[in-house]
C-alpha cells in the first residue's frame, strides 16, 4: 500500500536537475538549487528586454478596428448623400426635361393649329427656374461650356417664342410668312437642341448615380475583409502573447510542483505583463528554495539537538574514566610504581579519544557546508549515519542489522543531506519502538538498476492509514508538542527529490514500518573512484 | 574534617532532590520560577509532604528491621558482617570497575568488581555485601533491576547508583524502589567514598579509615 505515487523507476522523473547535469560535468561544489542559469541572472535577462506590453498592443489592436468601422460609416454616409443628392438632381433634370417637351408640345401645336402661345413660355419659364436652380449641378455634370451653351439655348428659345406672337395675324391671315417660317425653323433647331442636350443630361446623371451606387456597393465588402483581417491578427495575437504564455506558466507551475526550481528564463525578445509574472515567479522560487534550504538547516539543527541529549549520555562514560583515572593518580601520585601509572596514564589517553571520537561525528555532521555533490557509496552514508546515532540506538536498545546487495552502484548527491535524511529515518524509527526492538536497514538495486533503494524497516507501532498520506506533509506530528517539528519528513522528501529520487512508506499498525529512500544511480564512471576517497571511520 | 561531616547525620542526595522531585510531581518542572503561585506551591508542599511520609516511613521500617535484627540475637545477626566494609561494584566500562576497586581497596574496603550485572547477580546469591555500587545504564539488565534483586533478596545491603545523568526521574525512581543514594556521573573517587562512608554508618559500622 504505497500511500504516495512517485515517479516510477525507469524513467528519470521531471526534477532530476542534479542527475542531469552529473551527465555532463560535475562541478565540485554548487549550491543544490542553482541550475543552468541563477536567479539573478534570469532576473535581469528578463527585465532588459524592450517593454511591449500586452495591454498597449491589445489597445491598439482595438482602437485600429474601431478606426476601421467608423471610416466605414463615413464613408457609407458620404456615399449615400450624394447619392441622395444626385437622385434629386435627376429628378430636376427629368422635369426640366419635362417641361422642355412640353413648351415643345405647345409650340408645335401653335404652329398646327395655332393656339395660344402662353402655355410655351409658362413652361419654358418653369424650365428656366430649374436651370436656374440647379444650374450649379448641371454645371458641375456636364461642365460650365455646357451648362452655357445650355441656358443659351434656352434663352434664344425663349426669346424666339416670345417674338412669335407680336406678329399679328388674324386668322385668315396666310397660314406661313416668312418671318414666321423663319422663326419657326430657328425655334424648331433650337428646341431640338435643348431636348437633346437635357436628354443628354439625364442620361449623364443617370449614368453618374448608376456608378455611384455600384461603387458604393463593394467598400462596405472590402471594409468586412480588412476587419475579419484584424480580428484574425487579433486571435492569433492573443493565442500568442497570451495563451502560450499561459501555458508556458501552467508547465512551469508544474515543474516547480515537482521541486525543479530552475528560474524561468526570457523566450521573447520584448517584455510583457508575462514578463512581469515571469519575474514574480521566480522571486517565488528564490524564496521557496530560501525557506527550503532555511528548513533543512532548522531540522538538521533540531536532529542536532536529538543527537547531542545522546552525545551529552554518551560522553559521560568516558569523562568519568578520565575523571576517575586522574583524581587516582593525583592521589596516589606517590606511592604508585611506574608500570601502573602508565597503564592510568594511557587509559587517560584512549578515554580521550574515545570522548573526541563521541563529539567528532556529532561536529562532522553539524558543520554549516556547501552542499557538495559527490558520488557515494550509500553503503558508508549509512554507516556514518549509524556511528552519529549510535548513542540514540544504545540508549533505545534498538538493535540494527544490515543487509547490503552485492555490487551496489554509486549514488551521486551531497553526503551531509543524505545522513540527515537517513538520520531522520532512524530516529523517526527509534521513536517508534518505545520498548526496543529492531531496524533492519536494506541496501538494493532497484529493478532496473536506476536507483539505489535504502530500505528502513522497523518493528514499531506503525502509522494508521489515514495518517500515512499527511505525514509527508510539512508540520504534521504524531508527537507530542515540543517532542517533534513535523519538519523531518516534509525536509527529507524535500532533500530527496532534489537528487532525483523519492521517499515511499508502508506501515501496519502494531507490526512496524517500512521507509524506502530512492536514489538515483551516479552515471558518471570516472566519479565513481572519488566514492573510495569518503572518510572511514 | 571528612569525618566530621561523616559523623553529623547520613545526609544523601535525595534530600537535595527531594524539592525538585516535589516540584516535577507538581507539574512544575521550571523549579522555583514560580513559588508564589499559589496553586503550584500547594502542590508542591503536598508533593513534598508525600515524598517525606514515603521516606520516613522506609527509613523508619528499615530501623525496625535493624532493631529486629539486634533484638533476634545471634542468630539473625549471624549476617555475616565482617570487620571490613564489602563493597560490589558493577559497571560496564571496565575502567570504572578497575579505578575504583584501586580507590576503595586502599582505603581498607573489600572490592568485588563486575562487569556484567547476571554475574554479579549470581554472586549476591552467593556472598554477602554491605554496600552494592552499580550503575544505572547496562545492557540487558538495568541498575534500577539490580536495585530490585537486592531490595528484594539482601535486607542488609545498601544501594548506590552510578547515574550518568541525574534526572528528577531517576532520583524519584531510586528513591521509590529504596535505593541509600545517587551518584552522578562523572564523580571523583572521593565522592563515592563519602557515599559509601554514608551507607557503612547507617549499617553501624565506624568510619572506614
Amino acid at each position: 500500500m504505497n500511500s504516495r505515487t512517485p515517479p516510477a523507476p525507469g524513467h528519470a522523473p521531471a526534477s532530476a536537475v542534479w542527475t542531469a547535469r552529473a551527465g555532463a560535468q560535475p562541478p565540485a561544489s554548487s549550491r543544490a538549487v542553482s541550475a543552468e542559469v541563477s536567479p539573478d541572472e534570469a532576473q535581469a535577462a528578463l527585465q532588459e528586454r524592450p517593454s511591449l506590453s500586452i495591454r498597449r498592443q491589445l489597445s491598439v489592436g482595438f482602437l485600429l478596428s474601431l478606426l476601421l468601422t467608423l471610416a466605414l460609416a463615413i464613408v457609407s454616409m458620404l456615399m449615400i448623400s450624394r447619392i441622395i443628392a444626385k437622385l434629386a438632381f435627376l429628378e430636376a433634370a427629368t422635369n426640366y426635361t419635362f417641361e422642355i417637351q412640353e413648351a415643345r408640345r405647345y409650340e408645335k401645336n401653335y404652329f398646327l393649329y395655332h393656339t395660344d402661345l402662353s402655355g410655351a413660355l409658362e413652361h419654358v419659364r418653369s424650365a428656366r427656374r430649374i436651370l436656374d436652380e440647379e444650374g450649379r449641378n448641371i454645371a458641375a455634370v456636364i461642365g460650365q461650356a455646357g451648362f452655357d451653351t445650355m441656358t443659351g439655348h434656352l434663352k434664344a428659345y425663349e426669346s424666339l417664342l416670345s417674338r412669335l406672337p407680336k406678329m399679328d395675324r388674324g386668322p385668315a391671315a396666310p397660314r406661313e410668312t416668312s418671318a414666321e417660317t423663319q422663326i419657326e425653323g430657328q425655334l424648331r433647331e433650337q428646341g431640338a437642341q435643348i431636348v437633346a442636350v437635357a436628354e443628354d443630361l439625364v442620361w449623364k446623371e443617370r449614368n453618374s448615380v448608376n456608378s455611384m451606387l455600384a461603387i458604393s456597393q463593394p467598400v462596405p465588402v472590402a471594409f468586412l475583409g480588412i476587419l475579419i483581417l484584424l480580428m484574425v491578427y487579433l486571435a492569433t495575437f492573443i493565442s500568442k502573447r497570451v495563451l502560450s504564455p499561459l501555458n508556458r506558466m501552467m508547465a512551469a507551475t508544474r515543474r516547480i510542483a515537482q521541486g525543479d526550481f530552475t528560474p524561468l528564463v526570457l523566450r521573447r525578445k520584448y517584455r510583457d505583463e508575462f514578463s512581469e509574472l515571469a519575474m514574480a515567479m521566480n522571486h517565488m522560487m528564490h524564496q521557496v528554495v530560501y525557506r527550503q534550504e532555511l528548513l533543512v538547516t532548522t531540522h538538521k539543527l533540531k536532529a542536532v539537538g536529538t543527537l547531542t541529549a545522546g552525545v551529552a549520555h554518551e560522553l559521560n562514560n568516558p569523562i568519568n574514566n578520565i575523571i576517575l583515572t586522574a583524581s587516582l593518580l593525583q592521589e596516589d601520585f606517590q606511592e604508585l610504581d611506574r608500570e601502573k601509572c602508565l597503564e592510568m596514564i594511557n587509559d587517560l589517553v584512549a578515554e580521550s579519544e574515545r570522548a573526541q571520537k563521541i563529539v567528532r561525528n556529532l561536529l562532522d555532521f553539524a558543520r554549516e557546508s556547501e552542499v557538495e555533490l559527490e558520488s557515494h557509496q550509500v553503503q558508508q552514508v549509512v554507516e556514518e549515519t549509524l556511528r552519529l546515532a549510535s548513542n540514540q540506538i544504545k540508549l533505545a536498545k534498538v538493535k540494527v542489522e544490515g543487509i547490503v546487495e552485492e555490487h551496489l552502484p554509486p549514488i551521486y548527491g551531497d553526503r551531509q543531506q543524505l545522513e540527515q535524511v537517513f538520520l531522520n529515518l532512524v530516529l523517526n524509527a527509534l521513536d517508534a519502538m518505545p520498548e526496543g526492538g529492531a531496524l533492519r536497514i536494506k541496501l538494493s538495486n532497484s529493478e532496473d538498476r536506476e536507483f539505489v533503494a535504502v530500505q528502513f524497516e522497523d518493528t514499531g507501532i506503525g502509522i494508521p492509514k489515514q495518517h500515512l498520506r499527511e505525514i509527508f506533509d510539512p508540520f504534521f506530528t504524531s508527537k507530542k508538542a515540543a517532542k517533534g517539528t513535523g519538519l523531518g519528513l516534509s525536509v527529507s522528501l524535500g532533500i530527496v527529490q532534489r537528487h532525483g529520487g523519492d521517499i515511499r512508506v508502508e506501515s501496519e499498525v502494531g507490526k512496524g514500518t517500512t521507509f524506502t529512500v530512492l536514489l538515483p544511480v551516479a552515471k558518471v564512471p570516472a566519479n565513481i573512484g572519488n566514492s573510495s576517497e569518503a572518510p572511514d571511520s | 574534617m571528612e569525618k566530621k561531616e561523616h559523623k553529623e547525620k547520613a545526609t544523601t542526595q535525595f534530600d537535595d532532590w527531594m524539592i525538585r522531585i516535589a516540584f516535577a510531581e507538581a507539574g512544575e518542572p521550571e523549579m522555583g520560577f514560580r513559588l508564589t503561585g499559589s496553586e503550584i506551591e500547594r502542590k508542591t508542599r503536598l508533593a513534598l509532604d508525600k515524598i517525606m511520609v514515603v521516606r520516613s516511613e522506609r527509613q523508619k521500617a528499615e530501623g525496625e528491621s535493624e532493631v529486629a535484627a539486634n533484638l533476634g540475637g545471634e542468630g539473625v545477626a549471624a549476617e555475616p558482617r565482617g570487620e571490613r566494609l564489602r563493597v560490589m561494584v558493577l559497571d560496564d566500562e571496565p575502567i570504572v570497575g578497575r579505578r575504583l576497586h584501586q580507590a576503595l581497596s586502599k582505603q581498607g574496603i573489600e572490592v568485588e568488581v563486575f562487569e556484567d550485572p547476571r554475574s554479579a547477580i549470581a554472586r549476591l546469591g552467593e556472598a554477602h555485601f554491605d554496600v552494592v555500587v552499580t550503575d544505572f545504564r547496562m545492557e540487558e539488565i538495568n541498575g534500577v533491576q539490580v536495585l530490585e534483586y537486592v531490595t528484594a533478596h539482601c535486607k542488609h545491603t545498601r544501594v548506590i547508583l552510578i547515574t550518568g545523568y541525574a534526572t528528577v526521574e531517576v532520583a524519584r525512581e531510586a528513591l521509590v524502589k529504596g535505593a541509600f543514594d545517587f551518584i552522578a556521573k562523572p564523580f571523583k573517587p572521593r565522592d563515592l567514598r563519602a557515599v559509601i562512608n554514608k551507607a557503612a554508618l547507617s549499617l553501624g559500622f565506624t568510619t572506614i579509615e
